[in-house]
């Protein structure tokens, strides 16, 4: 099995050139039965997004308001009741397993706030696992892992275990093994989430980074405005619909703030937004 | 809420985290009880086993290996069951319980489950022990060679062992908890684990002593057998720890080095997780390895010992049944001196059983004291001609070397030396050569004689009987396979024998064969119960030693598939690790046991490969049957967790 190819890094991303959609929800619902009385919960609620190739889009709202069920579906874990989800223009409702667990591996990047990393693996071995798994030569292999462990600064954590390494370095690892399949998006859950705050703004900077200087296209849930405040899009959620959105015009600090007034609109539980961290 | 319903609830909530705690305490008072029912039946204690009390003495030392196995059975499991708990006892402190009432939370806990894990398996083990010797009845093709009963000492001595084992267990489980603090419970379930080390030295050492050990139980001949068996066991078992402790560790390291091969595919996967998972369970597995090893070579020893003597009789009797007629015209004293049988009723049982022979022969032979080249003898005399064709129609070639000739010389009985009277060797006299019948043909009522061939001029002419000598007949029939009703023939014949203390009348493969089957029953049904204990007992181990790592394999699985790694890959993973578990230490149990047999063999002068692969085959199968089983299960289960 071998992975398609694809163009890596991506050509930077200019605002108003023609735009590629890579990721969409099309009238996304996802609908909970409590088997007991038959009592139904929608989670989502005919959700619409679209990103575009180059994006760095945030989804915030408070607890309970889909964004999880949301990122699920995206990351095709979960399936929706009804509506669509499509990825490069490709719909996995319906694969099997196999080929489901396949189309995951090879289009979509994920770093989860755990980090998801093995620890009988090494930080290299970690990192490579989509691609020993695809069987890629070694020498690709090898260029690639330059080229991602550069990116991400941790070079010299290669040949360590994932234990012995910070917070922060699990979750570089994670965003380098995200990445090295060169997919089409990374979908990222409150990726800071377990760091402390001089690690998480490290790790934003570096996720903003690789958007504005790699064209990397990132999907973001977090219910954090400080991590928010580095996306370019923020979308806010609310009883599975969309409720809001915002765009970041000019500085981070400033979007920081439009971020938080927008949470306190949404209503949500004002202890879900930490400590300002500027 | 009481302290005691506090705890009743803990039991009854998190139902099946206990569950496996539960069922490794029951499963090990099961194995204990059906042992000690066993050893302690009256049938036993009194039977007839081969090796009489040294058996009986070897029964009781397993009796107490089974007894030590479960005690470090449930203490591990008791052990990996707090581990996994470790997160509420936390919880427990954090709200104030003290390490007092939390100890006596455990001891009330482990208390209810060992007094119902004891009962269930008790329960278990009779139902067990009744399916077993129905089982044993089948496959023995006779009937059970023990009765079914309930063994009030195995109850009494199961109960009462389990009652301070599991008491023992708990005041360790106890003691570990309460000496831990706060935030070591609350951290200790998911702490995380070194990578694991491992001495290419130490792993060398281990090798090195089992290839020595092989080296001096493969060339040892004869009684330095005996003087190296200890030695070399010793060094053996400790060069199987150091050998799956240090050499799979460093093995894999060294694949892990490979890395053309290793960063290719899931097996990445697999040998990261296996340097763990063999780490984990080197004891374990090297415990098995050692276990499987007696086993092995205990089985292969009883079945080449039944195999030998299975052949013996098949060289000793070309016939499958065999008469001696009675004396034609009776001794010439008048006394009869012995019984016979008539070859009609053998006819009569054969026509009844629907038993038709591939072939019958008839033997005259003269049979009485004479003076052999002066010395007084039992002999029987026999024409070589007919002698020669007997065996030729039996497929049996004749002995090769006939030594010398021999006068012997017929007297009367009456003056016989024995009788402390005068030899008269007017009695007349003929040639023969001395045959030694034994390894051609055995006919038991005429073992002690010895056998001369003679002319059949001279054996005529012997026609008018001298005194002391009486002419017979032996009659044969043969049969290469034996059908239906063959068994139901032979129980008949035997009740022919004319009289219990003669014996060897009515003779015969099938009889030595039914004679030895039933002396051997007993023993072979020791020997087939000691063997499938343990290996259930070692497969049940790995079970429930791998069940109890499944939440974290469950999570790991977890974690792959969350990116994308397919179920195929996953499934391979597992199988990887529970192959290993399974197999390693059984390979490495029957080499042992295949380098044990070769000095047995050395011992006893004998040929074993045959024998030895067929044992290993055997058990092969069933630990293979208990992988598929135990493979199945797993995948199923972590699945489960991964979804």
């Amino acid at each position: 099995m071998m992975t398609e190819a694809r163009p890596s890094p991506r050509a930077a991303y200019e605002p108003g050139a023609p735009t590629e959609v890579v990721l969409e929800a099309a009238k996304l619902t996802k609908v909970y039965r409590s088997s007991a009385a038959g009592a139904a919960h929608v989670a989502l609620d005919a959700f619409d997004l679209r990103v575009v190739a180059g994006e760095f889009v945030g989804v915030m709202g408070p607890s309970g308001s889909g964004k999880s069920t949301l990122l699920n579906l995206l990351a095709t874990i979960d399936t929706p009741s009804s509506g669509a989800v499509r990825i490069g223009g490709v719909d996995p409702a319906g694969m099997n397993p196999t080929d489901l667990a396949r189309f995951r591996r090879h289009r979509l990047g994920f770093v989860f706030q755990d980090y998801n990393l093995l620890e009988s693996l090494s930080v290299r071995e970690n990192i490579l696992l989509p691609l020993v798994l695809d069987r890629v030569p070694l020498a690709d292999m090898r260029a690639r892992l330059a080229d991602v462990a550069a990116l991400l600064g941790i070079e010299d954590l290669l040949d360590r275990r994932t234990h012995e390494i910070s917070g922060g370095q699990q979750q570089r690892t994670a965003i380098a093994r995200a990445l090295v399949s060169s997919p089409d998006v990374i979908l990222a859950d409150e990726l800071t989430g377990n760091l402390d705050s001089r690690a998480a703004f490290a790790v934003m900077e570096l996720l903003r980074r690789l958007n504005e200087e790699r064209g990397v296209t990132i999907l973001m849930v977090t219910h954090d405005p400080f991590a928010a405040s580095f996306c370019r899009r923020v979308v806010f959620i609310k009883d599975g619909r969309p409720h809001s959105e915002l765009r970041r015009a000019g500085q981070r600090q400033a979007f920081f703030q439009q971020v938080i007034d927008n949470l306190s609109v949404l209503g949500g539980d004002p202890r879900d937004v930490p400590a300002a961290r500027l | 809420m009481t302290f005691r319903q506090l705890a009743f609830n803990n039991v009854r909530a998190s139902g099946l985290r206990y569950a496996a705690y539960f069922l490794s305490c029951v499963f090990s008072v099961t194995l204990f009880f059906v042992y000690a029912q066993f050893i302690l039946h009256p049938d036993v204690m009194n039977g007839d086993i081969y090796g009489g009390n040294a058996s009986r003495t070897v029964l009781l030392v397993c009796e107490v290996l089974v007894g030590l196995f479960a005690f470090f059975f449930v203490l591990y499991s008791s052990g990996a069951f707090l581990r996994a708990r470790s997160g509420e006892f936390g919880l427990l402190s954090l709200l104030g319980t003290t390490g007092g009432q939390l100890r006596r939370l455990i001891w009330l806990e482990s208390t209810v489950l060992s007094g119902l894990a004891t009962l269930v398996g008790i329960g278990l083990g009779l139902l067990l022990s009744r399916l077993f010797l129905m089982a044993i009845a089948r496959v023995l093709g006779m009937g059970a060679p023990i009765r079914f009963l309930v063994v009030p000492g195995a109850v009494l001595l199961t109960a009462l062992v389990f009652l301070v084992l599991f008491q023992l267990v708990t005041l360790a489980a106890t003691l570990r908890v309460g000496r831990r603090s706060v935030k070591a419970l609350l951290v200790g379930a998911r702490s995380e684990r070194a990578a694991p080390r491992a001495s290419a030295a130490l792993a060398f050492v281990g090798a090195a002593l089992i290839a020595g050990g092989y080296v001096v139980a493969a060339s040892a001949q004869g009684s330095a057998v005996v003087v190296a068996f200890l030695p070399v066991v010793a060094a053996v078992v400790v060069g199987t720890y150091l050998l799956l402790g240090h050499g799979s560790v460093v093995f894999l390291r060294r694949l892990q080095r490979r890395e053309r091969w290793y960063l290719s595919g899931p097996r990445m996967l697999a040998v990261s997780q296996l340097v763990y998972k063999v780490r984990d369970n080197a004891r374990l597995m090297a415990t098995i390895a050692s276990l499987s090893a007696v086993v092995l070579a205990g089985a292969g020893t009883f079945h080449i010992f039944s195999r030998q003597i299975e052949r013996s009789i098949h060289e000793r009797f070309p016939q499958a049944l065999s008469v001696v007629g009675p004396e034609r015209g009776g001794a010439a004293d008048g006394g009869s001196v012995a019984g016979g049988v008539d070859p009609d009723e053998v006819e009569a049982l054969l026509a009844r059983h629907a038993v038709v022979p591939a072939s019958r022969a008839q033997l005259e032979l003269v049979s009485g004291t004479a003076l052999v080249d002066g010395r007084e003898r039992h002999v029987t005399l026999v024409a070589t001609e007919a002698y020669r064709d007997l065996l030729d129609r039996l497929g049996r070639a004749a002995p090769a070397s006939e030594l010398g000739a021999a006068t012997l010389v017929l007297a009367p009985r009456a003056t016989s030396a024995a009788n402390g009277g005068e030899w008269d060797t007017d009695g007349g006299s003929v040639a023969g050569r001395p045959v030694d019948p034994v390894g051609t043909l055995s006919v038991p009522f005429l073992a002690l004689d010895e056998w001369y061939l003679v002319d059949a001029a001279d054996l005529a002419r012997l026609a008018p009987l001298e005194r002391g000598m009486a002419a017979r007949e032996l009659w044969l029939w043969d049969w290469r396979r034996a059908g239906p009703g063959v068994a139901g023939l032979v129980d008949d014949v035997a009740l022919l024998e004319p009289s219990e203390i003669e014996g060897g009348v009515v003779s015969g493969r099938e009889l030595a064969g039914r004679a030895a089957r039933s002396t051997l029953g007993l023993s072979l049904f020791v020997g087939l119960f000691v063997s499938l204990l343990f290996f259930i007992g070692a497969g049940s181990l790995i079970y429930f030693k791998l069940f109890t790592e499944l939440p974290e394999d469950g999570r790991t699985l977890w974690r792959l598939r969350r990116i994308g790694v397919t179920p195929i890959e996953t499934g391979r993973l597992v199988t990887w690790q529970v192959a290993t578990i399974f197999f390693l230490p059984f390979a490495l149990g029957a080499l042992h046991a295949a380098f044990a047999l070769k000095a047995f063999g050395n011992l006893l002068a004998l040929p074993v490969g045959g024998y030895t692969a067929t044992v290993l085959a055997l058990f092969a199968l069933v630990q293979g049957a208990f992988y598929l089983l135990t493979r199945w299960t797993y995948i199923r289960q972590v699945e489960r967790l991964a979804a």
